[in-house]
């Protein structure tokens, strides 16, 4: 709603100098409100997935539980609310890229993101995407990509957003977020807290969850500034900060300790023209681990890598037409007690085409070389295409290579028992999908179907003394169908809204063809919403398929149903404040369940939730 | 009705024929069925340990049957229901008692070797406990300590009769793999996640430590030959340290704690798994097997088995046995070879990651 007013208030603003005043308003709208174009313009015949439209707003989950419930990716967490590893379409949890306004933020050490250090609260606009990305978004876009965005608001009053929640187990939640736009400047700021003591019993047992204490705080902030009528500044910056203990398994204690430290600041100026865009970006990434095997003690192991991001991009739109030319450099210097010191040094260039042939035919191509310091990276490519056959229904295709590059981990470990090859080369992978879409008033039905091979996949193997070390070793094989279906009814004042999802993801070694571990053959999610007047109520489903917990495919962790049951009421104070309080229950049925072997997870639950909007 | 009843009897009558007629058994097979009841369904044969997933799962045992035809997996879940805890890093034996290592759980599970029954379960007074060794009625048990502290490291003292930690004697960084003759324990200093080079010499009269023999880096396994002398086998220090050293086989005079003979490997050469058969002994190096009489004057430049992937390796009467834990996320494999032929004779599966091999 806000962007239609903001296109207004541009209109006028713009059409007051006389330089825009054309007919056609060729400067889209998100090119100033959002941090990452590339979504809107440049991925048309891929599937994407709104996750704002289905969130709760009292909804304060990890990151990690909401992708669980709202996605079909796959989650294993070493514990909850400790590493959390995500399998997108069967593929490695360094085939998953983490983008934080346009910007790859997997770390740079593991080339994984630990979905436990992302808090969701802060972001307006959570999207996923589904298919291969690395011509846009780099490597491990290549199972897909989670997108993380701030959305700039102008010309909207001051507003405060003050939420608490308290749980079981010792679970303390707050949030606060602050937003204000004039038309020149937009300004926004959000502090997430979440500590929990986690001792749930174990169901089954008589043991409680041990050494599982956590706490983290996350701080989001953006600046939008008009300097003049076309040229804006804008900065974002996200710092995230956790204190986990490592929890016990079930047959192996544990008093390790792991410090996390996380800090991402981009700047980005903007100037627009007739039927083009220049853009220039400046960002700069810092993350930091510190692993005490013993919290007792003051020793600690430690890494960190330094990334700094210069870029420049230059949009054009022409007729149907709309091409950009990204050239980008990035800095990386690592350091670390069990890592040799290195840097590397990344020159991108990067070629995206969009053409909208007519009202119901477009395509894409996407073109990308990067020139590095320490290996050699393969050309990448991508070609997607979309028809729309009728007013209702639509067809999308792509195809794409993508890559994962060897870690610093990969090439410059250096610690007792294991060491980095610095001969690696990139992972590379091809992939293909079709998919079609049925839009009609009360619902949508959608459907894709994808094939991806992979090669040189890197795996960590000991030689004949007994040191593990990497190679471009396995091959693997992944083909699947992922069918969506939302459904919403509107009678009198009782709304009902429910998505439906269901994932079958056939994930092998191409040689021995076994499923790989941790892949599950299926997903189901079903998550209902209801609404009547001031009262609202979500239920969230999903069954999990079993998963095998070794590669020779002879160990499986059973699958489970699990589900959550939200209710809420809303109070309007007065014009401006809006009250609401929920109470979630977590593990309906208490089940004991675990996504890793050996580790349980918490049973029933029960949270309170407090927000004010004023 | 009184056709229900007429089956009813006759099977009853049946019945009653069927257990009298059992009772007519031979009473020698009924003695010799209790007989191999006490014996145990286990007796004989191999048992090998696998430590499995490390963290997030049990290690187990596998047994093997005397003629390799049977055998069972995880048999001290199957007998007791329960799981041995995490990394079963090994087994020691008293008698016909096992004590089972669980490294990562700090716990030790006595079990009858034969039945596999659980007897008892230490679980006070370790600290990464690596392996058993009984001696002189006691047991003694290597404790890597904090692996962060590299001042910790000790044996723990097993009283027998209680499954307890009696007491403890502190030795130098990472205690590994023990022997003994008579009553005289010898400790590996390995080095634990560090690198070492020293035996430490045991008096288990009085528990204190007689002397600290200097030998060759990394000592990794040592076997007694026929004269009493102490073969030890260094692997010297990997090449991650930086400081790279070469491997070592030194042979001490256990009455005099002095090295008689030692032989130097090449600095990138790092061998393991030293065993003894038929005064010949045999070590594992680079993916070989390579053999040396007790006799002999120098390192031997031919290989005796080749292409071999080893994780542990023991050598019993004229068979040598060999472990895969292929890609340690899988179930591995039981190599076994004649040291006539040199050929392959069998291949067995086995549990995740088999660390120890055992025999009944």
């Amino acid at each position: 709603m806000y962007k239609k007013s903001i296109l207004l208030v541009l209109t006028v603003v713009l059409c007051g100098s006389h330089m825009l005043c054309q007919e056609d308003m060729k400067v889209s709208v998100d090119e100033i409100l959002l941090s990452d174009t590339k979504l809107n313009q440049f991925s048309t015949g891929y599937k994407l997935q709104m996750l704002q439209d289905t969130l709760s707003e009292t909804d304060y989950s990890t990151f990690t539980d909401l992708l669980r419930y709202q996605s079909m990716i796959f989650f294993r967490e070493n514990g909850y609310g400790s590493v959390s590893s995500a399998s997108f379409r069967g593929t490695s949890a360094s085939q998953t890229a983490v983008v934080w306004n346009g910007i790859n933020i997997n770390s740079q050490l593991t080339g994984q993101t630990d979905f436990n250090t992302l808090t969701s609260g802060q972001y307006q606009d959570i999207i996923i995407r589904s298919g291969g990305g690395s011509t846009q978004y780099a490597s491990g876009a290549i199972g897909g990509s989670i997108h993380m965005n701030d959305v700039m608001t102008f010309n909207t009053p001051l507003s405060h957003e003050i939420g608490i929640g308290y749980g079981s187990y010792d679970t303390y939640l707050l949030k606060y977020q602050t937003a204000y736009g004039s038309d020149k400047l937009s300004v926004r700021l959000g502090v997430n807290y979440n500590e929990s003591k986690n001792d749930f019993p174990l169901l089954d047992t008589d043991r409680r969850n041990e050494n599982g204490e956590y706490k983290n705080i996350n701080v989001n902030g953006s600046i939008g500034y008009f300097l003049a009528k076309t040229h804006i500044l804008k900065l974002y910056h996200n710092t995230f900060l956790a204190d986990r203990n490592f929890p016990a398994t079930l047959t192996a204690p544990s008093d390790d300790n792991y410090k996390d430290y996380n800090s991402r600041s981009l700047v980005e100026w903007n100037h627009y023209k007739n039927s083009s865009n220049h853009k220039v970006r400046f960002a700069y990434l810092y993350e930091q681990f510190r692993y005490f095997p013993n919290k007792a003690r003051s020793e600690y192991d430690t890494g960190h890598s330094k990334s700094t991001i210069a870029a420049y991009e230059y949009s054009l739109t022409h007729g149907g037409m709309k091409l950009k030319g990204i050239a980008e450099y990035t800095g990386i210097s690592v350091e670390g007690s069990s890592i040799l010191t290195a840097d590397r040094n990344l020159y991108t260039a990067t070629l995206l085409l969009s053409h909208q042939l007519s009202k119901t035919l477009s395509y894409g191509i996407n073109l990308r070389q990067d020139i590095v310091s320490d290996y050699t990276s393969p050309f990448v490519y991508a070609v997607d295409a979309q028809m729309d056959i009728s007013e209702h229904y639509s067809i999308q295709l792509n195809g794409s290579k993508n890559f994962r590059i060897p870690t610093f981990n990969d090439l410059y470990w250096s610690g007792p028992g294991a060491a980095g090859n610095d001969a690696l080369i990139p992972e590379t992978s091809l992939q293909a999908e079709i998919g079609q879409s049925l839009d009609i008033n009360e619902g949508k039905l959608s459907t894709s179907i994808y094939y991806i091979t992979t090669e040189d996949l890197i795996q960590w193997t000991p030689d004949a003394t007994g040191i593990w070390s990497p190679d471009n070793l396995r091959r693997s094989t992944q083909y699947g169908i992922e069918t969506t279906v939302d459904f919403n009814i509107n009678l009198n004042k009782h709304s009902f809204t429910s998505q439906h999802q269901y994932a079958y993801t056939h994930s092998v070694n191409a040689v021995t063809k076994n499923q790989l571990i941790y892949t599950p053959l299926h997903k189901i999610t079903s998550n209902i919403g209801y609404q009547y007047q001031e009262w609202g109520m979500m239920l969230q489903n999903i069954y999990n398929g079993s998963v095998y917990t070794t590669t020779d495919n002879t160990q499986q962790l059973p699958g489970y149903i699990l589900s959550s049951i939200e209710l809420n009421r809303t109070f309007h104070i007065h014009q401006k404040s809006r009250f609401t309080i929920a109470i979630k229950i977590n593990n309906l049925f208490n089940k004991n369940y675990q996504t890793v072997a050996f580790r349980p997870m918490p049973n029933r639950n029960i949270r309170l939730q407090l927000n004010n909007k004023f | 009705m009184n056709k229900a009843i007429q089956v009813l009897v006759i099977l009853f009558s049946i019945t009653i024929m069927w257990t009298s007629c059992s009772k007519d058994e031979d009473p020698e097979e009924m003695e010799m069925e209790m007989e191999i009841q006490e014996r145990g369904a286990y007796t004989d044969g191999i048992l090998v340990s696998n430590e499995g997933p490390f963290g997030n799962g049990t290690g187990t045992v596998t047994h093997i049957s005397e003629d390799l035809s049977v055998t069972s997996e995880s048999i001290f879940n199957a007998v007791n229901g329960q799981d041995l805890g995490n990394v079963v890093q090994s087994i020691g034996f008293n008698g016909t008692d096992a004590y089972i290592v669980a490294n990562v759980s700090n716990t030790i599970t006595v079990v009858d070797r034969n039945t596999f029954l659980s007897k008892a379960t230490i679980t006070d007074g370790l600290s990464n406990p690596r392996y058993f060794i009984s001696v002189n009625n006691k047991g003694y048990v290597s404790n890597w300590g904090d692996t962060a502290d590299e001042t910790d490291d000790y044996i723990a003292i097993i009283d027998l009769n209680t499954s307890t930690v009696s007491g403890t004697i502190p030795v130098e960084l990472g205690p590994e793999l023990m022997v003994s003759n008579d009553n005289t324990l010898y400790v590996a200093q390995q080095g634990a996640f560090g690198q070492n080079n020293k035996v430490t010499v045991i008096n288990t009269a009085t528990d204190e430590i007689e002397a600290v023999i200097g030998v060759g880096d990394v000592p990794n396994s040592m076997v007694f030959d026929a004269d009493e002398n102490l073969w030890v086998l260094g692997g010297g220090k990997p090449s991650f340290t930086g400081s790279e050293t070469a491997g070592s086989l030194s042979k001490i005079n256990t009455e005099t704690n002095q090295l008689d003979n030692s032989f130097e490997f090449d600095v990138t050469e790092h061998p393991s798994q030293l065993n003894i058969d038929n005064a010949t002994l045999y070590y594992y190096l680079a993916g070989s097997v390579y053999e040396l009489p007790v006799s002999g004057d120098a390192l031997p430049t031919e290989t005796t088995i080749d292409d071999v992937n080893f994780y542990e390796m023991v050598v019993n009467n004229g068979l040598l046995y060999g472990t895969d834990a292929k890609d340690f996320a899988s179930n591995g494999d039981l190599n076994i070879y004649s040291l006539n032929t040199k050929a392959l004779l069998n291949t067995i599966s086995v549990g995740i990651i088999p660390g120890g091999i055992y025999f009944n």
